[in-house]
């Protein structure tokens, strides 16, 4: 099931080194919250601007400046295909923590990670979207949202949930009542790439007492392992 | 830990007023003519001790924070082979660190203050707006 594919994701090594010289900064207190161990290193007078260093199991996945990532630890809610001033620090974040197991996350944290998710499908234009956002009552506060995505692409959009709400009819959307309310601890996104497999994302997300666990990836095959797992539940 | 406790080295035990003879050899000014070979020797001057990894990843962070963008695997990697088979020999080569291959460890050389003074001008030269 979804929650497995967390789980087998939990024991990567992952490391986290913030070069600074000052108060550290918002990212590192965020990553701290999320369950990532992170280490800080002191920079000299007059060198380089602060930076993250992130490695996994040992090999370097990416460096980038504070300050191209700060202020999206609050990120803002972007409507798909809006500009978005954070969008290419944004999918930075999102590149760099690809597969990382994130806990204690919270909802506008995994509206934010789907608008990612939902953006990159709104500008392919093509493929499947499949979305699963535990109830058909949460689908409520994203309807307006998925009406523009099946209205203006041509995407292919099925949507998950527990049926306590009935949603509207839109063309291009097809609902899948989730009766026997496996999915409905789950909070999943899985796009395919349409024509571009390097367009595939995906989120998987279990909803716990202490917030949401789980993951987000640009990794094809592990978003089609998502899919799969949404198509078995219904 | 500052510039200004080193292992002594006869050749620049001189006073204060008498240029280091450093300063007349090709070899010093050829270690200072790459930027990244410049910020690498800066930051072993200022924190100390390094590793070949930490090397490798302080220019690609200097470079990250200058242009704005992510550096990935294959420009560090890239950074890293050259640090190797380049900036690292060079430097070692000018006597300004020493460098243990094997242990992929780098450490400070000895030298003058007013080399030392040299080495973060050329950096702060660099810098728009000096901190």
């Amino acid at each position: 099931m979804l929650g497995s594919l967390i789980d087998e994701r939990r024991d990567r090594d992952y490391h986290c080194t913030i070069y600074r010289r000052g108060e550290p900064p918002d990212i590192e207190r965020w990553l701290a919250d999320r369950g990532i161990v992170t280490e800080a290193r002191l920079l000299p007078p007059h060198g380089p601007d602060p930076f993250i260093e992130i490695t996994v199991d040992e090999e370097v996945v990416g460096i980038i400046g504070i300050e191209a990532i700060e202020g999206l630890t609050e990120p803002p809610i972007i409507r798909p295909g809006e500009d978005n001033k954070w969008s290419a620090g944004y999918r930075a974040l999102f590149e760099l923590l690809d597969k990382t197991v994130i806990s204690g996350m919270n909802r506008r944290e995994l509206l934010a990670v789907s608008r990612e998710i939902e953006d990159r499908a709104f500008r392919t234009g093509s493929g499947t979207l499949r979305a699963s956002f535990q109830t058909f009552s949460t689908f409520e506060s994203q309807t307006a949202v998925y009406r523009t995505l099946a209205a203006e692409t041509g995407l292919d959009i099925q949507v998950y949930g527990v049926e306590d709400w009935t949603p509207p009819a839109i063309s291009g959307i097809t609902y899948h009542a989730d009766d026997a309310k496996r999915l409905e601890p789950y909070w999943a996104l899985a796009y395919d790439g349409g024509p571009d497999r390097t367009q595939a994302c995906g989120l998987v997300a279990e909803e716990l007492s202490d917030g949401y666990t789980g993951f987000w990836t640009s990794d094809a095959a592990v978003v089609e392992e998502i899919a799969t797992r949404l198509d078995e539940a219904k | 830990m500052t510039g200004t406790e080193r292992p002594p080295n006869n050749r620049d035990q001189q006073p204060e007023e008498a240029s280091p003879p450093r300063f007349a050899e090709d070899q010093f000014y050829r270690a200072l003519a790459a930027q990244r070979r410049r910020r690498v020797l800066y930051y072993v001057l200022e924190e100390g001790d390094s590793t070949v990894a930490e090397l490798a990843t302080v220019p690609a962070g200097w470079e990250a924070t200058t242009d704005g963008t992510m550096k990935g695997p294959e420009d560090r990697r890239e950074l890293r082979l050259e640090l190797v088979h380049k900036h690292l020999p060079c430097l070692a080569d000018a006597g300004l660190i020493t460098y243990d291959v094997a242990a992929g460890a780098v450490q400070c050389g000895s030298f003058h203050e007013q080399v030392a003074a040299i080495i973060r001008q050329s950096i702060r030269a660099d810098q728009p707006a000096d901190s």
